[in-house]
C-alpha cells in the first residue's frame, strides 16, 4: 500500500507536465468540433453566382439559354459596352458574362456554333467554370434533343427538364432508418477527439508515467526498497495498482471532456467501440511508456522520446494527415506500427452503421498483441540489465 | 558470550576474474558496533550487498538472526535497517515523506509509523526542514535524511554504508553521535568506512578488510596490539652527535632511533614514561630541542604494518 500510494503520489506530482499536451488536445478537439458543426451536410446550399448575358441573336434558343442560366444564377444586366466588361469583372460586379452572338440559333441547327458564345470571366474565378459547365451541358443536351427529331421549342424545354433531374444520394454507412443528415454529424465530429487521441495518450504517458518510473529505476531507490521488509510481489502490485489508477484518472478526464464537448452525441453504441479502441491503444500506450522508461535513463530525454515516438508513428499512421494523402510505402510501413491499427478502427467508426466489422475486432486484437510484445520486450531489458549489474 | 545477529562464513563473491570476497569470514554478535574497515574497493560494499541479498554470491553462507539470509526472507528484512553508501530519497517528495515512505515499507501501522517518522526527524534534527525536498538540503542534512530514512522504523539491526562520505566535520560528528545513541538503545550496528578515526572512535569491534578477506579482526586496541609499535617519539634536534645516538638507542623497549635532518625518530614496542626518560637525558646532555610529539600507533599503522601500504593509498 505504502509503494502503491508514494507510486501514484508521484505520478499526481508530475501531472502537470503532461497536461500541457492534454491542454493542447482538447483545444484542437474544440476547435475541430466547432468547425464540424458549421459544416455538416444538411448545412449544404448550391451558391448562385452573378452572371451577366448579353443576347445579340434574340431567338427563341438564345432566350431559353438565357432563362436556364437564370434559374441557376442571379442575372445581372450590365451595359453592351465591352470596354466596361473588363472594370465590371474587376470589381466583381459579375462573375460570368455570357455573349450570345448573332446567328447561335443557326448555327446549332447546322452543329456549329462554337464561335457564336463567347464568354468572360474574372481571373482565377472558380464560378466561371461552373457556369461554363452548365451553359455547355444544357447546350449538349439541346443538341441531342434536335438530334432526336424534336424541334427547336421542345428541345429547349426538354434540356431544360433534364437540367432539373436531381439525384438522391445515401451515404454509404449510414442507417437507414435514420435521417442521414441527423446521424452522420455526431458520429463524425466525435471521430476526431479518439483521432488525436493516440498522439496525446501517448505523450502524456511518457511524461508523467514516463518519468515517475525512471525515478523509481534509479539503481539506489530500487535496492533501498528491496532491501526492505515489503515482498517483491507486493512493491510490484503496488506499481501496478498505481498505474492502473492513474490510468483510470487519465480515462476520467478523456470521459469528462469527450462528455462535455459531445453531451448529445456521447451515449451512443460508436462512441462505446471508440472508447474499447482508446482503451486497447492505452494499454500500448502503458508498454511503451514502460520500455522508454527502462531504455532511457536521464529525466530530459522523456520529452525527446515522446516527441520522437508521437510525432512519427502520428504522422505515418494517419493521426495528423489522412491515410489517403500518404505514399504507399509509407502506409505499408505504419501496419508495423500500433497506431496504424487503432487509426483503422476509428476509420471505421467514422461511419458506423451499427456492428464492428471483423476487420476492426483483428485491429483492436493487433493493438493487443503489440502491447504485450512491448512489455515482454521491456521484460527482456529488465532481465538483461540485472543479469549485468551482478557481471559489473 | 552473547547472541550472534550476523554470520557470515566462507564467503565468495568474484565479479568475473576479480574476486571481490575471497573465504570471508565474520561473525558479529549482539550491541555491537562493528566497524568494517578497509581502503576502497576492499570489499566492504560487497559484503553488505551480499549480507542484504542484493547481491548473488558464489559460495558461503549468510546467516542474520539465526536464519539464512535469501532474497526472500522478509521476516529477517524487517528487522534490518539500512543506510546506503549512496542517497537513497525520492527528489519528489518532501523530508517527511520520504521518512514516511521507507519507515512504512516496515511499519503499517499509521498512528505508529507517524510516531516513529517524527522521532526519526527529532534523531536526525531535520525538524526545520521537514517541507523541504532534499534537493533544498545541504550535504550534511541530506545524509542525515538519508539515516533516518534507514532506522526511522527501530530495526534491531542497523547497516550504515560510509554515510559520512562528503559530510562536513558539524554534521559527521553528529552522525556518529547519532550512531552511538541507536545503540545505546539496543541496537547492532555494522558501520563501514574507510574513515579510520570514526571507526575507532565509535566500533567497539573492528575488521579490517583488504583485497576481499577479513585481515585482522579484535577491538581497537587488540589490533594495535597486534604490531609492534606501542609509540612513537619525534624530536626537532638541530644537532645531535651519534655517541648520544649510539646511547639513547640502548634505551629499554626502544627498538628503533633514526636521525635525519634534524628530526630524531624514537619507536618504541612497550614501556611507560618513555617521553620523559628520553626529555631528562637530553636536558642532562645539555642537547637544545625544538618540537616534541608523541604518537600512538593508529589502525593505518596496523594496517600498514600486516599489508605494507597505507588504508588510504
Amino acid at each position: 500500500m505504502q509503494i502503491y500510494k508514494t507510486f501514484l503520489k508521484m505520478l499526481i506530482r508530475n501531472m502537470p507536465s503532461g497536461m500541457l499536451y492534454l491542454g493542447i488536445f482538447i483545444s484542437i478537439a474544440i476547435v475541430v468540433a466547432n468547425n464540424n458543426q458549421n459544416n455538416d451536410i444538411s448545412s449544404f446550399t448550391s451558391s448562385r453566382a452573378d452572371v451577366a448575358v448579353i443576347d445579340n441573336d434574340n431567338t427563341e434558343l438564345s432566350e431559353a439559354l438565357k432563362d436556364y442560366i437564370g434559374s441557376c444564377h442571379n442575372i445581372v444586366n450590365i451595359s453592351d459596352d465591352k470596354e466596361k466588361w473588363t472594370d465590371e469583372l474587376f470589381y466583381r460586379t459579375v462573375d460570368y458574362i455570357l455573349v450570345i452572338n448573332k446567328g447561335f440559333e443557326d448555327g446549332v441547327t447546322g452543329r456549329s456554333y462554337a464561335d457564336k458564345l463567347e464568354s468572360y470571366s474574372a481571373p482565377d474565378s472558380n464560378t466561371s467554370y461552373i457556369v461554363q459547365s452548365q451553359a455547355e451541358s444544357y447546350m449538349q443536351n439541346v443538341c441531342a434533343c434536335l438530334d432526336s427529331g424534336y424541334s427547336m421549342e421542345e428541345s429547349c424545354k426538354k434540356a431544360a427538364d433534364i437540367a432539373q433531374i436531381q439525384v438522391n444520394v445515401t451515404l454509404s454507412g449510414a442507417d437507414k432508418n435514420e435521417d442521414v443528415s441527423d446521424a452522420m454529424p455526431a458520429v463524425n465530429t466525435i471521430s476526431y477527439f479518439f483521432t488525436f487521441f493516440p498522439y496525446v495518450i501517448l505523450c502524456l504517458l511518457i511524461n508523467t508515467l514516463g518519468s515517475t518510473l525512471i525515478v523509481w529505476n534509479k539503481p539506489e531507490l530500487k535496492a533501498r526498497t528491496a532491501v526492505s521488509g515489503t515482498s517483491f510481489a507486493a512493491r510490484n502490485a503496488g506499481i501496478v495498482g498505481a498505474m492502473f489508477t492513474f490510468s483510470c484518472i487519465i480515462i476520467m478526464i478523456f470521459t469528462v471532456v469527450c462528455v462535455v464537448m459531445y453531451k448529445d452525441d456521447f451515449f451512443t453504441k460508436a462512441t462505446l467501440y471508440f472508447g474499447l479502441n482508446a482503451l486497447c491503444y492505452m494499454l500500448v500506450s502503458l508498454s511503451v511508456t514502460f520500455l522508454i522508461a527502462q531504455l532511457s535513463k536521464k529525466l530530459s530525454a522523456l520529452s525527446i522520446w515522446s516527441n520522437i515516438i508521437g510525432l512519427s508513428t502520428s504522422f505515418l499512421c494517419g493521426v495528423f494527415v489522412t491515410r489517403d494523402l500518404l505514399p504507399d510505402k509509407v502506409v505499408a510501413f505504419s501496419k508495423c506500427l500500433p497506431t496504424y491499427w487503432y487509426i483503422n478502427v476509428t476509420e471505421e467508426l467514422k461511419y458506423y452503421n451499427g456492428s464492428l466489422s471483423s476487420n476492426s475486432w483483428i485491429s483492436i486484437g493487433i493493438q493487443l498483441l503489440f502491447a504485450a510484445a512491448i512489455m515482454v520486450i521491456s521484460l527482456v531489458v529488465i532481465k538483461n540489465r540485472q543479469r549485468k549489474q551482478e557481471m559489473a | 558470550m552473547s547472541e550472534t545477529v550476523v554470520k557470515i562464513e566462507n564467503l565468495v563473491k568474484r565479479y568475473k576474474e576479480l574476486i571481490a570476497l575471497d573465504h570471508f569470514n565474520l561473525e558479529i554478535h549482539k550491541g555491537e558496533i562493528f566497524g568494517l574497515l578497509g581502503p576502497n574497493g576492499s570489499g566492504k560494499t560487497t559484503t553488505i550487498n551480499c549480507l542484504l541479498s542484493l547481491l548473488k554470491y558464489d559460495k558461503g553462507s549468510i546467516e542474520i538472526f539465526g536464519q539464512q539470509m535469501n532474497p526472500d526472507n522478509y521476516d529477517v528484512k524487517r528487522r534490518i535497517g539500512i543506510v546506503m553508501q549512496n542517497v537513497a530519497v525520492f527528489e519528489e517528495l518532501n523530508v517527511y515523506e520520504n521518512i514516511d515512505y521507507f519507515c512504512g515499507l516496515y511499519i503499517k501501522d499509521k498512528t505508529l509509523r507517524r510516531q516513529y517518522v517524527e522521532e526519526a526527524i527529532e534523531f536526525a534534527g531535520l525538524g526545520e526542514f521537514v517541507k523541504f525536498r532534499p534537493k533544498k538540503l545541504s550535504g550534511g542534512l541530506l545524509r542525515r535524511l538519508n539515516i533516518a530514512c534507514g532506522i526511522a522504523h527501530k530495526p534491531e539491526l542497523i547497516i550504515l554504508d560510509e554515510p559520512t562520505v562528503a559530510v562536513d566535520p558539524q554534521s559527521r560528528n553528529r552522525i556518529l553521535e547519532g550512531i552511538v545513541e541507536l545503540n545505546k538503545k539496543g541496537a547492532t550496528i555494522i558501520y563501514t568506512s574507510h574513515y579510520m578515526e570514526e571507526v575507532e572512535q565509535i566500533c567497539t569491534r573492528i575488521a579490517i578488510m583488504d583485497k576481499g578477506k577479513n585481515i585482522a579482526l579484535g577491538t581497537s586496541d587488540e589490533l594495535k596490539s597486534m604490531i609492534r609499535n606501542s609509540e612513537t617519539i619525534k624530536i626537532h634536534i638541530p644537532v645531535l652527535e651519534d655517541s648520544m645516538l649510539e646511547e639513547i638507542k640502548k634505551f629499554e623497549h626502544l627498538y628503533q632511533a633514526e636521525y635525519d635532518d634534524g628530526l630524531l625518530t624514537l619507536s618504541y614496542d612497550g614501556g611507560k614514561h618513555n617521553l620523559i626518560r628520553i626529555l631528562d637525558y637530553l636536558k642532562s646532555h645539555d642537547v637544545s630541542f625544538g618540537k616534541v610529539t608523541s604518537e600512538q600507533p593508529t589502525l593505518n599503522d596496523v594496517f600498514l604494518a600486516i599489508t605494507g601500504k597505507a588504508l588510504r593509498d
